[in-house]
């Protein structure tokens, strides 16, 4: 499983692809969560963040699209100050270059728990490659509050922008962390997951050629394995969805 | 574009403990530092404890913190993990609740009043717990007990999620860490002992070369790379963490 970079320069050649993760993110928030307010009849969650300045980070396996986030970079839009502002109301969010936000996490759905640990795994190491391929200092997230003592136990030292609070459908907090150099490398260690993740297929305009980015990926890495737990023994994680608590 | 900052006290001290609270390195500073502001709120007893192994097996025990001996011999002495309300409700949801909000919420049958009472006759009329889901699946909690605590003032609420989360996934990581340390051995070549030793007496590089008839910058490397033995950043986390392991003697 690799993990395409999608941005404005490349998304291109990625419209199925886009199409896909758009669905993905509906029957998750929506129908899973139950975050009604990101319904649309059309079955595909999109809001007016999903812009020019957007990257999208997919993961996709047997050529589909597994899970997804969304990356803001914050000198440009950023959801925290824009539409969240008072949840941040106990450090300043600091906003800016070299500053990312995490946004719309779907590592998949808990109907293929094996899918969504791979995918959660290849989303957080792909997300570290791409910061360091972006120097990405800062990274920022609106999140649930359950998220919060996993990143504490990845090893980022989250820090709280304001207290925790309820909503809806359960209590959310706003956190930014400083990336370092050895959160990729203990993550590759923790996940198991040696070989490079990220992939982001060349720039593409109108202009331009034209290619399918998978077959691309699998031209350049080869291709991987399908499905299935490591071959040295699931790792904690994947023992973990695999017994249904996910 | 700036927003206001809140100033609630009540929130700023939490806030402060947990910035302290991410660069501590044992127990004493975790509880010195967190431990106390919780405190502050209310609960002289603070734990953290396990529920389910990543199995989602019953595994139940308090793993470290600041406990109540008494209760929690009596709790362990007469099983009553099984019988606890507020561990039900933890393990089936995922919002923090205070001992109040389960009595107020739904009727409890005998056995779980039973603890409810004698909690009470130990002195302890509120708590407040917060369930952890690890990376790895398991459930662990963090408890707050106290003999009363203001369970209505959201903020006070807020402050206790808050300060509960990080004593337990601060807590986990350092026990961690000590498991590890007695897991996994480390072993230093002779010049990296020898450059670390010179290093616990306050040498530096450059006279360590000199004692040693090396190039500082050779030091370096041997010292570089004694950190990444220890899984460490600096040369005085070295020296700890070597003193810690048995490699050398402080």
């Amino acid at each position: 499983m690799k993990v395409h970079i999608i941005t404005s320069a490349n998304r291109a050649v990625y419209g199925r692809e886009l199409e896909q993760m758009h669905r993905l993110r509906h029957e998750i928030f929506v129908e899973e969560l139950g975050w009604t307010d990101l319904w649309s009849a059309e079955g595909v969650e999109r809001d007016d963040f999903d812009d020019e300045h957007a990257v999208y980070l997919a993961a996709i396996d047997d050529g589909r699209v597994q899970g997804s986030l969304r990356l803001l970079p914050t000198w440009k839009r950023c959801m925290i100050t824009e539409r969240f502002p008072q949840w941040a109301d106990m450090a300043p969010v600091e906003a800016g270059g070299g500053v990312w936000e995490w946004t719309r996490w779907c590592p998949g759905t808990t109907r293929r728990p094996r899918a969504l640990i791979k995918a959660r795994a290849a989303l957080i190491v792909g997300a570290l490659e791409f910061a360091r391929s972006r120097g990405v200092e800062t990274y920022l997230t609106f999140c649930e509050t359950k998220f919060l003592p996993q990143l504490v136990e990845l090893g980022w030292a989250p820090e709280p922008l304001g207290l925790p609070r309820s909503f809806d459908q359960g209590s959310a907090v706003a956190v930014r962390w400083t990336v370092r150099r050895d959160h990729l490398s203990a993550a590759r260690r923790l996940f198991r997951m040696q070989d490079t993740t990220a992939f982001e297929a060349p720039a593409c305009f109108d202009e331009g050629r034209s290619w399918d980015p998978i077959a691309l990926e699998q031209r350049i890495f080869g291709d991987a394995p399908v499905g299935g737990l490591s071959e040295v023994g699931p790792t904690p994680l994947e023992a973990m969805i695999v017994q249904g608590r996910a | 574009m700036t927003h206001p900052l809140t100033n609630s006290d009540v929130a700023r001290r939490a806030f402060d403990a947990i910035a302290q609270a991410q660069r501590v390195d044992s127990f004493v500073e975790l509880n010195h530092v967190l431990g106390k502001r919780i405190s502050e709120l209310g609960f002289d007893t603070y734990v953290g404890v396990n529920v389910l192994d990543p199995g989602g097996r019953a595994n139940h025990q308090v793993i470290f913190g600041a406990t109540h001996d008494a209760w929690e011999a009596h709790y362990a002495a007469n099983n009553y993990s099984a019988h606890d309300a507020v561990l039900r409700e933890i393990i089936s949801g995922l919002d923090p609740l205070f001992w109040s909000d389960v009595t107020s919420k739904r009727p409890l049958d005998i056995d779980e009043l039973r603890i409810y009472n004698e909690a009470a006759e130990h002195g302890l009329h509120e708590g407040f717990m917060t369930p952890i889901h690890g990376l790895d699946g398991s459930l662990s909690a963090v408890l707050l007990i106290g003999e009363h605590a203001d369970s209505h003032d959201p903020d006070i609420r807020a402050a206790a999620h808050l300060m509960s989360l990080y004593y337990g996934s601060i807590g986990t990581r350092l026990r961690r860490r000590d498991e590890l340390r007695t897991l996994t051995p480390v072993k230093l070549t002779p010049r990296q002992l020898e450059c670390l030793k010179w290093v616990r007496h306050g040498k530096s590089s450059t006279d360590i070369g000199d004692l040693m008839g090396l190039s500082s910058r050779t030091v370096e490397h041997y010292l570089a790379d004694a950190c990444n033995r220890l899984g460490v950043r600096t040369r005085a986390q070295a020296v700890v963490e070597a003193s810690l392991r048995g490699i050398i003697t402080l």
